[in-house]
């Protein structure tokens, strides 16, 4: 019973986050770190209610995004290109029709293919040694630099920010490391004071900077009569929703690729798929246009976190965060034992499933309120929110430490929202970082590197041949070959890939 | 734009600054780690035998030494600040320069706690070389793998044993718990190391894991270290005796028992300033947590079930007793040669 009160709870919040315009998943996470420790003596609950918040936030941001023309968060605003313009017209029923058996189809089936299937992808996991994680990281690495914004130097600058970020403490012999003599730093940056500050602070100010004022249009005709026309469109078009998922599954697999990219990835092939003349024009409140992108979040959402899962590595910043949550109960993310643990994929299924539908079925009924939410001035919640960041972030000392952190990470954030530097590309180049200093020492002493005494090293009687031995670590040397492809590529090509900054 | 911007963050700051409240538990780690679960259950649980708000406030630092270090220094001597050290931070204060001295305070509660060793099935202690992933807190669990794969060196000096150390075993540094684990699982490591209740959780049953050594508890009444009553007939110095025909001895010996205790008979402490005013009521807060059925199976839940030490004096005594000047250099030495750790040599402690 628990479980089901906590995933009610879970949706309830996630949904309320996921109305206020640009506030979004990982906000919604940032603002329940400090619950973590009611979590410690159950997980698996604290589990199932962070998947609920995180599959009803996804949800109900596409609804803000289509009453009001705000995205509801990144991920959701290739949903404005059609989905507000229908609101305009008065058709914001049959919109969220649209969004809500869209979000619900592909939430249940990408979560259900995902989270049950999850431990037979934990047996690939047995394959991957010191090298093998190696070759990953950098193949992770690569993929998210240049394949994440267009500009190849603003890129550059990023990853090298992160990896800087992600170096900060102690190295493998815990000395410290780029602490700049603050002792605070020697246990490294912590991921939530991160995200807070380069994803939620920034957000927030916008909002006050832009003086977001967020009421939808008037609605037309009957309200359940709208939805059922909703319902249809996708029956009829089930094609369109089905590859919209498809494409934000396979963009969420990709570190620091998914989020927006795979919505707007979505919209595209939507569009390349209706050549013929469309009777309404895509942008002016297609259905087709808005339905062929809308559930990308939420299959992105679930395949984000299946390299969370299986390598820690976060796909997209609110991974990161359910990754810091779950630390600070004692369930760390990305152990490979847990993979084994029938409760932890069951836990994980359930929350997100509960919460997709959840939020669907209170979407239904609870239009009115929504509408309410959306008429509060944005800073009434935005204090709210501010509020719960600086406290989540106190969690961790309570000294003036943790704000003065904070505000340095927001300042940053705000700098790379307003040059357009790929803050993605800074988290998972933070996450990688250390993964990557761990396994090139692991590998290196593995294969002969010997540190006697600190200072005195040796790499005598190294043995290369058996680690560049395509027989021993196949994955290893194909994970480095595509690294470089990547990299090569990512010079060579003309276009410079998709902008996510 | 600003008047608003500013109104919300002093609402901010008011929301923030009242959520604060009593007892402090400092930890000198971040959240999630295990000393830091465990003082979540302790905070939860104390506060019932207290009677009063206790919370848990992380000060996380290289080697966990800054936490510790900021209580010597200016926090024990708030009344209400209790702190929470486990048994990495016994080995630094042998090994590394830290500031914090345990006999500067009083002790409110020891969890006499124990680590498990285990290897694959059948893997022959005598033979071939063993990949080894190392971390904090593995010093004495190393030094007495070193001692099994070795057997009796020469003088068993810890030059004799370096020497073998260097031909027999590969030391992977910096290695994650989970990672160890799939390290295990996959054959990349020889030996797993976890805490009692993590070997039942990860390893017990499965077949091709066998529990190789545990190294027993400290009996505080007659300062001898007795078996682990959760792993019957796993002791160390029973399983090398079995293996080599003789007990183990000699300086990398010392060393070991000299890091193990430090590190295992307050593996999970609780301390506050001498003289605090507090410290009676905490210590009999604690006393009734303990013998609270409820309030101690969750503690067990997370540590295995293990004995409590209340009695300050005594075991600081026993603990003193281990340290010599040739004990300490050489776990300096093997700390340092062995493994690569910047450890130093503190006279200091020898007074």
């Amino acid at each position: 019973m628990d479980y089901v009160i906590w995933a009610l709870i879970g949706t309830c919040y996630g949904m309320l986050v996921g109305i206020i315009p640009i506030a979004g998943v990982t906000t919604a996470l940032i603002t329940v770190f400090s619950m973590g420790a009611y979590f410690m003596a159950d997980p698996y609950l604290g589990l199932v209610f962070l998947t609920a918040i995180v599959a009803s936030c996804a949800s109900a941001d596409s609804y803000t995004s289509i009453l009001t023309g705000i995205p509801g968060a990144s991920t959701t605003a290739a949903c404005v290109i059609d989905g507000y313009p229908m609101a305009k017209k008065g058709q914001a029923a049959r919109a969220m029709g649209i969004a809500i058996t869209d979000s619900t189809f592909n939430g249940v089936i990408f979560a259900a293919l995902t989270f049950f299937l999850l431990p037979y992808y934990g047996k690939v996991i047995v394959l991957f040694g010191r090298p093998e994680f190696l070759g990953f990281m950098t193949m992770a690495l690569a993929c998210v630099g240049f394949v994440a914004s267009k500009n190849v130097f603003l890129s550059i600058c990023a990853i090298i920010f992160g990896l800087a970020v992600g170096m900060v403490g102690e190295d493998v012999v815990s000395n410290p490391r780029l602490t700049f003599g603050w002792e605070y730093l020697q246990n490294g940056i912590g991921m939530v004071v991160l995200l807070s500050g380069l994803f939620g602070v920034p957000e927030l100010l916008d909002g006050f900077r832009k003086k977001l004022k967020s009421a939808a249009p008037p609605m037309e005709g009957n309200y359940y009569e709208g939805l059922k026309e909703g319902f249809g469109d996708c029956k009829k078009n089930w094609r369109d929703m089905a590859r919209g998922g498809i494409i934000g599954f396979v963009t969420g697999l990709l570190p620091g690729v998914g989020g927006a990219v795979g919505d707007f990835l979505a919209y595209g092939a939507t569009k390349a798929a209706h050549k013929e003349k469309q009777e309404v024009p895509f942008g002016s409140g297609n259905p087709i246009g808005l339905l062929g992108c809308e559930g990308a979040n939420n299959a992105q959402k679930v395949s984000s976190m299946i390299p969370a899962c299986l390598f820690g590595i976060p796909a997209a910043p609110f991974a990161a965060m359910v990754m810091a949550i779950c630390m600070y109960f004692g369930m760390e993310i990305g152990t490979p034992s847990l993979l084994d643990d029938l409760q932890f994929t069951n836990s994980l299924a359930f929350g997100y499933i509960f919460g997709t539908i959840g939020v669907a079925l209170l979407s239904i009924f609870l239009y009115k309120w929504i509408l309410k939410i959306l008429e509060v001035p944005f800073w009434i919640y935005a204090t709210f929110i501010l509020a719960v960041i600086v406290y989540a972030n106190m969690q961790y000392t309570g000294g003036w430490e943790d704000l003065a952190l904070l505000t340095i990470l927001s300042a940053i954030g705000c700098v790379c929202k307003h040059f357009n530097i790929s803050r993605p590309a800074i988290l998972v180049a933070y996450v990688v970082a250390f993964k990557i200093d761990e396994y090139f020492w692991g590998t290196l002493q593995l294969y002969g590197y010997k540190q006697w005494k600190p200072g005195l090293t040796s790499m005598e009687g190294f043995r290369w041949g058996e680690l560049f031995n395509i027989y021993n670590h196949p994955i290893f040397l194909v994970c480095i070959v595509v690294a470089l492809g990547i990299f090569i590529n990512s010079l060579v090509r003309k276009d410079k890939g998709l902008d996510y900054t | 734009m600003f008047k608003r911007l500013l109104l919300s963050a002093i609402l901010s700051l008011g929301i923030v600054s009242s959520a604060f409240a009593d007892y402090t538990l400092i930890v000198p780690q971040a959240p999630g780690k295990g000393t830091s679960v465990w003082s979540e259950i302790i905070a939860k649980n104390l506060e019932k035998f207290v009677g009063e708000p206790v919370v848990v406030r992380h000060i996380p630092g290289a080697r966990d030494i800054p936490g510790f270090n900021k209580f010597h220094n200016d926090l024990r001597f708030d009344d209400k600040t209790i702190m929470v050290a486990h048994g990495g931070n016994g080995v630094s204060y042998l090994l590394d320069k830290v500031d914090y001295n345990y006999f500067d305070y009083e002790l409110i509660g020891s969890m006499n706690n124990d680590i498990v060793l285990g290897k694959h099935a059948g893997a022959k202690e005598k033979e071939g070389t063993w990949t080894i992933a190392g971390g904090s807190g593995f010093e004495p669990d190393a030094a007495a793998v070193a001692m099994l794969l070795c057997g009796p060196q020469g003088n068993n000096t810890v030059d004799d044993y370096l020497k073998c150390w260097r031909e027999r075993v590969i030391w992977v540094n910096g290695v994650s718990g989970g990672e160890k684990r799939l390290g295990f699982k996959n054959g990349e490591f020889d030996v797993a190391r976890e805490s009692p209740a993590a070997w039942k959780r990860f390893y017990e049953g499965i077949e091709g894991n066998e529990l190789w050594f545990t190294h027993g508890i400290l009996d505080l009444e007659n300062n001898v270290q007795i078996p682990d009553p959760n792993f019957p007939n796993t002791q160390f110095e029973d399983v090398y005796e079995s293996l080599w025909g003789e007990q183990p001895s000699g300086d990398l010996y010392n060393a070991y028992k000299l890091t193990r205790n430090w590190r295992d008979a307050i593996q999970k402490s609780l301390w506050m300033n001498k003289g605090n005013p507090n410290a009676a009521k905490v210590k009999a807060a604690v006393t009734e947590m303990i013998n609270d059925p409820v309030a101690s199976a969750e503690i067990y839940a997370k540590t295995g079930e293990y004995p409590w030490i209340q009695e300050g004096p005594e075991l600081l005594a026993a603990l003193k007793s281990l340290i010599t000047e040739k004990a300490l250099k050489d776990a300096v030495k093997w700390n340092q040669e062995a493994y690569g750790f910047p450890s130093i040599y503190k006279p200091e402690l020898l007074k």
